[in-house]
This record gives structure tokens, sequence and C-alpha cells, in this order.
């Protein structure tokens, strides 16, 4: 098949990282996050489906100290997604699109990360953890 | 499968605009995956905040605990529609990023298939386990 010259993406290495390009990169990792965090998801439910052996071996792991840090890791990919999925469906209605507004949204997505992080663990440790 | 031009229409195409563009895109289904993505965020949007509550109010402390929680039809239809929602958006969006990234035709077919089953799996075995763990609050 004939290659015709099509115009090249471009190779994202050469550019310095600004606010929009790295906010836009940062939703496809946590994404991926988020898709790691659906299966602690389905495994949580599947024990607690098993009985209360397999419950409780869940239990343990997901209060264990990596179960903690995985689940504090979910909470930033869920607040930074959720947060700059909702400046997307803003984008896709049409509204944001000036420079200016695209930065401010990105700040805005990052502050909303941080303190709904802060807020929620804030909230756990305060009322002594929901556990899992 | 036919190549097809993404960057407009032949000159003196009668086909229509649209016409020109159903069946674009790199999995050949143009905008339908973009529209469902959209759908299913603005679902979870909801949802999540509302589990991330029910998980700080304390339905993962124990076992009774989330039995009884899920016993309540109402909590029990919002977490099968997160889990179902949730595979939906991710079984799309995982998509997108193997048909960016992998761009030899059996791998991305591979991979494209893999991601859709296990989603399917995935969801269907976590909606069965929410509803076993209500029934038993």
């Amino acid at each position: 098949m004939q290659k015709r010259k099509r115009p090249l993406s471009p190779h994202l290495s050469v550019y310095k990282g600004q606010i929009s390009s790295v906010v836009s990169v940062m939703q496809r990792v946590t994404g991926g996050g988020l898709a790691i965090g659906l299966v602690y998801f389905v495994y949580w439910l599947g024990a607690a489906a098993y009985g209360p052996e397999a419950y409780a071996r869940a239990h343990w792991f997901l209060t264990s100290w990596f179960g903690y840090l995985s689940l504090f890791g979910f909470s930033i990919c869920l607040y930074f997604h959720l947060c700059n999925g909702i400046r997307h469906l803003v984008w896709d209605i049409g509204y944001g699109f000036e420079i200016e507004q695209v930065h401010l949204g990105g700040i805005a997505v990052l502050a909303g990360t941080a303190i709904l992080t802060v807020l929620t663990w804030t909230v756990f440790l305060l009322t002594g953890g929901g556990a899992s | 499968m036919t190549l097809r031009s993404a960057l407009g229409r032949p000159p003196g195409s009668r086909r229509t605009p649209l016409g020109h563009a159903r069946g674009l895109g790199s999995t050949g289904r143009g905008t339908e995956h973009w529209y469902w993505e959209r759908l299913t965020a603005l679902a979870l949007t909801p949802l999540t905040v509302w589990f991330v509550i029910a998980l700080l109010s304390g339905v993962g402390s124990g076992l009774e605990a989330m039995q009884a929680w899920l016993s309540v039809p109402g909590n029990m239809v919002l977490l099968i529609l997160l889990n179902l929602f949730s595979f939906w958006h991710a079984q799309i969006a995982i998509g997108v990023v193997i048909t960016d990234y992998v761009h030899h035709e059996a791998a991305k077919m591979a991979g494209l298939i893999t991601v859709k089953f296990g989603c399917i799996v995935l969801a269907a075995f976590a909606t069965v386990a929410i509803v076993m763990t209500g029934l038993q609050g």
C-alpha cells in the first residue's frame, strides 16, 4: 500500500510541560489508576459475597499499609479525574476555550483535587475511619 | 477494512458530511464511543460522590455493615449502576488508549477484545456479588 505523507501528531517529548498539557496527560494516567481501583472494588465486593473468611482477608489487605496507600492513590486519581472530567464536559458543551480559561481551569482542577483529597482523609481520620 | 480519508471529503464528493463521517474513527464507529464516554461520565459524577460518602460513613467497616447497607434496595441499585457505568466508561476509555498507541492491527484487535470481555466479566461478577451481599443483610 502506498504511504501518503500525512501530518504527524506532535511528539510530546519536544514540548516543555505546561499546565494544559500536563493536566491532559494526567487525565489518562489517573484513568489508568482508577481502572486498577476497579479491580480492588470487584475484589472487595466478591469477598463480601463469598462470606466472612474471604471478607476478613480482603479487609485485612485493604486496611494494611499497602491497602491504605492504594486507597489514598485511588482517591487522588478519582478526584482529579472527576474534576477534570467535569472540565471536559464543560468544553463539550462549548465553553471555556480561551487560553486564560484553560489555564484557570487546570489550576482549579489541581486545587480541587488537593482540597477534596485532604477533606476526605481528614473526615476519615476524625470519624475514626470507615475502614476500607 | 478500506482506508478512508479522515481529513475531509474528497473534492467533488456528492456524499453529505454526515454520510462521510459515519464509520470513521480508528475503530470505525464514528462518534458513538465519544458520546457514550460522556454520557457515562455524567452518570458517574453523582454516583462516585455518593459512594465516597457511603464509604466515609462506615459501610466498609465490616461485613455486617456492608450487608445492611446493600440490603436497602436503593443502595443496591445505585452500587450496581456505579459498577456498570464504571466498567462501561473504563472499557471505552482503555479502548481509546489502545487505538491511540497500538498500531499493529492484530494486536490492537486482540487488546480491544480482551479489555471488552474483561470488563464484561468483572462487571457481571460484581453485580452478582452486590446482589448476594445485599440479600444476606
